[in-house]
């Protein structure tokens, strides 16, 4: 039978998808397509045809919360409905994802089966991209993801900390997100757009730029900017990375986050709505040079 | 009796605790980061308290903890056994860390 493939780069990583099940591209963000690329991968992923998620998807990947446990063998991505269902597994390597999904070119029953498989198709490839970003010293992060100059800003900070609306004071060509970005260590840090880069979507793509600052967005503390320490700055940031609850994955997660913090200046960033965010960052330059 | 009147194994200075697999953590700048992975749970502990987990590896008293923390903070012995104490009854509470048996 004939495979569907495809490459991609994100993050800094190449990705293949092979799927013998189908074209899986209908079911993957649409900004996926800005980051198809080639060469070698860092990163292989398969879907193929399985009988069980074919004979009852509703059931078989309902509802959508997942996680991933260690196993001998490398990682399981784990449906949770009740019990926990093995929906796919992740080598130990974290170079190869294999996940059965039903044929994805076929006919539904109801919507709603295909969107829980579109569901359980995403999550997985963000798993599998997230394990693979922690291997190379990077991971994603729910922040807004600004390029400005040549220079990567991340603004974290919980649900409603604002950075939808940040994000809105930015044309578009400087947005990398407002949802989730990823960073990642090489010789610096570096800031990337995913596919997935929410609401305001934004300029994604599969290059990064050099990420200067990173922001916490948070209205309880005094109006305007203050550094913080680097182990708070560790703090907040592991609230704000995206976790699929494994040990290992939060060892690796403090590692990169205490690297962050003891190279890269982060603040806490008070904003009301209506303040200029752009103020804000030449008052940071001007601090930085200070400094 | 714990702060919430739960009851719980009584500490005593020759205690010894260790700090339970589940909880990933990592000194910055002397402060230690905990991710609780179960509770799904962010922690950042003060320099004293910091020094206090490191030292939890289960072959520590606590009263050889306290002692450490003497050298470390200048307090009175006292004051740092209460400490340590205190610490280490609200860390078995949370599940954060067990008591280690005698003969391990």
């Amino acid at each position: 039978m004939l495979s569907w493939t495809n490459s991609y780069e994100i993050c800094g990583l190449r990705l293949l998808i092979v799927s013998s099940a189908g074209d899986p591209s209908p079911f993957l963000p649409p900004q996926t397509e800005d980051f198809q690329s080639h060469g070698n991968p860092d990163l292989s992923i398969e879907f193929y045809e399985d009988d069980r998620a074919a004979a009852d998807p509703l059931k078989y990947f309902f509802p959508p919360k997942f996680v991933l446990e260690r196993q001998e063998s490398g990682f399981a991505f784990m449906g949770i409905n009740g019990r926990k269902r093995q929906l796919g597994t992740i080598s130990s390597a974290r170079d190869r994802g294999q996940m059965g999904v039903p044929r994805l070119d076929g006919v539904w029953r109801i919507a709603e089966e295909r969107g829980f498989v579109e569901e359980a198709l995403q999550g997985f490839v963000r798993a599998c991209l997230q394990g693979r970003l922690l291997a190379a010293a990077g991971t994603f992060l729910h922040a807004a993801g600004i390029e400005l100059d040549g220079k990567g800003y991340a603004f974290v900070g919980h649900t409603r900390a604002g950075k939808t609306t940040l994000a809105r004071h930015f044309p578009a060509s400087h947005l990398l997100g407002d949802d989730l970005v990823a960073i990642r260590e090489t010789e610096r840090f570096m800031l990337f757009g995913t596919p997935w880069p929410g609401r305001e979507g934004g300029r994604v793509g599969s290059g990064g730029v050099p990420l200067k600052a990173i922001f916490n967005l948070d209205r309880t503390h005094p109006k305007g900017l203050q550094r913080m320490q680097p182990a708070q700055a560790v703090a907040e940031l592991a609230v704000n990375a995206p976790r699929l609850g494994h040990q290992g994955e939060e060892a690796e997660l403090l590692g990169i986050f205490s690297s962050a913090a003891l190279t890269l200046p982060i603040y806490n960033l008070s904003l009301s709505l209506e303040d200029d965010v752009y103020t804000w960052l030449k008052t940071f330059e001007q601090e930085e040079e200070r400094s | 009796m714990s702060e919430g009147g739960e009851p719980f194994q009584e500490l005593e200075p020759e205690s010894r605790l260790r700090r339970m697999p589940g909880i990933a953590w990592r000194m910055v700048d002397e402060e230690a980061i905990l991710v609780n992975v179960r509770q799904d749970e962010v922690i950042h502990l003060d320099r004293v308290a910091s020094f206090i987990w490191s030292k939890m590896d289960g072959a520590s008293s606590l009263v050889q903890i306290a002692e450490g923390l003497i050298q470390e903070f200048d307090v009175e012995l006292s004051i740092a056994l209460d400490d340590t104490t205190a610490f280490a009854g609200r860390l078995l509470k949370q599940g954060a860390a067990e008591i280690a048996q005698l003969d391990e």
